[in-house]
């Protein structure tokens, strides 16, 4: 089990960095092409929005993997233990719900996406995936890290993860 | 419905449950038990809110920041700084609140700023005899310009949540910004003055020719990003991609301080950064979405023009909140939560939403840096191991002076209007 979950989070890694390289080429690439060739790529403005969507939602996955979530945290850290243990429990179990209905709503709206993007004719079933594929992997890192979850110490077990202030 | 998307959220966000989640938590039971809406909305509503082109300025800002971080961009801009305020009293402080405006019109970032600016400039002020409680207070709220000064990431979410041109909101928020800093900057001087602080250092124009000549390529990045954006040849989006390409370019090219390893590593930790405040982004739309079905703002608007109260009393409660929201949540959150709420309340005083924008960016900007909660305090304590005790005291004064900087920002409009309107 360690070993798949290395690869998949080895996985997204890379998916997400070279998402966002490609991005930055091909939005380098648009308005090179704008001024230099008078010929802008008339698909990159609607192919880097669904690369945000793809990067944002699995990036997520990432920072569920290390309870990176943004949250005010101070007063929680000063509740004791056991009261603490209940709080995390009950953040972990509304997550898990949460996550489970997003699931399950998103396959039921996804089978009515059966058109194509405007301008790249992307099929939007596929661009739509992001979501529940994303909260399928959000739960299973959940589920295995059930107890640093709940303990508060995912960051200290994970060295690899970068865990970063937001902006 | 005011228990579920009022009182609910208040109670999770106290317990500490992640922001994303209270929303979600919030939305979903309003959804399934008082409002008679479908529950795929939470699916459209959380792809079509991130699928939107503002916001990918927002991963590409953090991007670009991180690279000069990393690359010695931002210790050439730094030294190039240092270098034209060497003869002033109080340089060193000075420095540190000119390096954060040069390198917020980079990052847009405003505790990268903090970490990047402070990580070269707290040993030299402590050395130079600043107490610990100014050079932390100082660092804290120095790092909060960037999130005034264009590009701001602060800016990019208010234009996607209530509507606005991002252009627009860049350009006013430029003058704002370096007031803020000026009057930082007065402050800084006559405090080096009571204290006798002498850093020593005299103008030197062969240091200054120098520094420039070293940080040419540095100092090339902002007026990338703003030159191609205020001229009108990129749009911020495209400004914050041609930013990533450069940085790159000259981190690894030209100073070779950033080698392929590093630039990966930089890279994952940008996503990283995007996927923690955009995740929200999706969850705030529906939260939000539901308040404007429930007709929440709407209330909020009625409420208030009964009340017969003018533009200024109307914003002055507005502050006092985003003040008090400020404090205990992050910028992100609070833009993207408020920003469709309030929009139609200011507008029905009368109030430009450009400008409110601005008056929006620069109180979650205090509320950085604001006890309890601000996230600069924590970057500024992890960072240089400043007790709480130190560093709380020291914030003080700034505060003080970012409020009456906020109280001229907001009653006087054109402050912020005039270079749109000249520009826009």
């Amino acid at each position: 089990m360690e070993i798949l979950t290395r690869s998949v989070l080895r996985t997204i890694r890379l998916f997400v960095g070279v998402l966002l390289i490609a991005s930055v080429f091909l939005i380098c690439a648009n308005a090179a092409g704008r001024y230099l060739f008078l010929a802008p790529i008339i698909w990159a403005e609607e192919i880097l929005g669904y690369v945000l969507v793809w990067t944002v939602y699995l990036g997520a996955a990432l920072v569920t993997w290390d309870g990176g979530h943004l949250r005010m945290d101070l007063l929680s850290k000063t509740m004791p233990g056991p009261v603490r243990l209940i709080v995390n429990g009950l953040a972990v179990a509304s997550f898990l719900a949460v996550g489970g209905i997003i699931i399950y709503q998103s396959f039921e709206a996804i089978g009515e996406f059966t058109h194509q993007s405007q301008v790249a004719e992307v099929p939007m079933q596929l661009m739509h995936a992001v979501i529940p594929l994303s909260f399928i992997i959000i739960l299973g890192f959940i589920a295995l890290r059930l107890r640093g979850h709940l303990n508060d110490t995912l960051s200290e077990t994970d060295p690899e993860t970068p865990r970063e202030n937001a902006p | 419905m005011i228990w579920v998307m009022g009182v609910l959220p208040i109670i999770l966000l106290i317990l500490g449950f992640p922001i994303f989640v209270i929303l979600m938590v919030s939305s979903v039971i309003a959804l399934v038990w008082i409002m008679d809406l479908p529950l795929t909305m939470i699916q459209t509503e959380m792809f079509g809110s991130v699928d939107n082109y503002k916001l990918i300025a927002v991963p590409f800002f953090i991007f670009a920041g991180a690279i000069m971080a990393q690359g010695g961009i931002s210790r050439r801009l730094v030294e190039w700084v240092l270098s034209i305020l060497g003869g002033i009293r109080g340089s060193l402080a000075l420095t540190t609140v000119g390096a954060c405006t040069v390198f917020g019109a980079i990052s847009g970032s405003s505790p990268a700023t903090v970490a990047a600016v402070g990580g070269m400039l707290f040993p030299s002020l402590r050395e130079k005899g600043y107490p610990e409680k100014f050079a932390s207070g100082l660092l804290a709220s120095s790092g909060a310009i960037a999130g005034i000064i264009p590009p701001s990431i602060a800016m990019i979410l208010y234009g996607a949540a209530a509507e606005e041109s991002v252009r627009h909101l860049f350009i006013a928020g430029i003058l704002p910004g370096l007031f803020i800093a000026f009057v930082m900057g007065v402050y800084i001087y006559f405090y080096a003055r009571r204290r006798g602080i002498r850093e020593g250092g005299s103008f030197d124009a062969a240091t200054l020719v120098r520094t420039t000549k070293s940080g040419s390529w540095a100092l090339g990045t902002p007026l990338i990003i703003l030159g191609g954006i205020y001229l009108g040849v990129f749009s911020p989006t495209e400004a914050a991609g041609v930013a990533c390409l450069y940085a790159i370019l000259v981190a690894t090219l030209v100073y070779r301080d950033l080698t392929l390893p590093g630039l990966w590593k930089v890279t994952v930790e940008s996503v990283y950064l995007t996927a923690q405040v955009l995740i929200i982004v999706g969850a705030a739309t529906l939260f939000s979405r539901l308040l404007t079905v429930a007709g929440v703002p709407q209330t909020m608007v009625e409420w208030i023009t009964s009340l017969e109260v003018s533009a200024w009393v109307v914003l002055l409660v507005i502050n006092l909140l985003l003040l008090l929201v400020g404090c205990v949540l992050d910028p992100a959150s609070a833009i993207l939560v408020l920003a469709p709420i309030l929009k139609p309340v200011v507008a029905a005083a009368g109030i430009d939403p450009v400008h409110f924008g601005i008056i929006m960016t620069v109180n979650v900007s205090i509320g950085m840096f604001t006890p309890p909660f601000g996230l600069n305090i924590f970057v500024t304590q992890a960072l240089f191991r400043v007790p709480l005790s130190s560093l709380y005291p020291g914030l003080v004064p700034f505060i003080i002076i970012n409020l009456l900087a906020l109280g001229v920002v907001t009653y006087w409009p054109d402050l912020s209007l005039v270079l749109v309107r000249l520009l826009g």
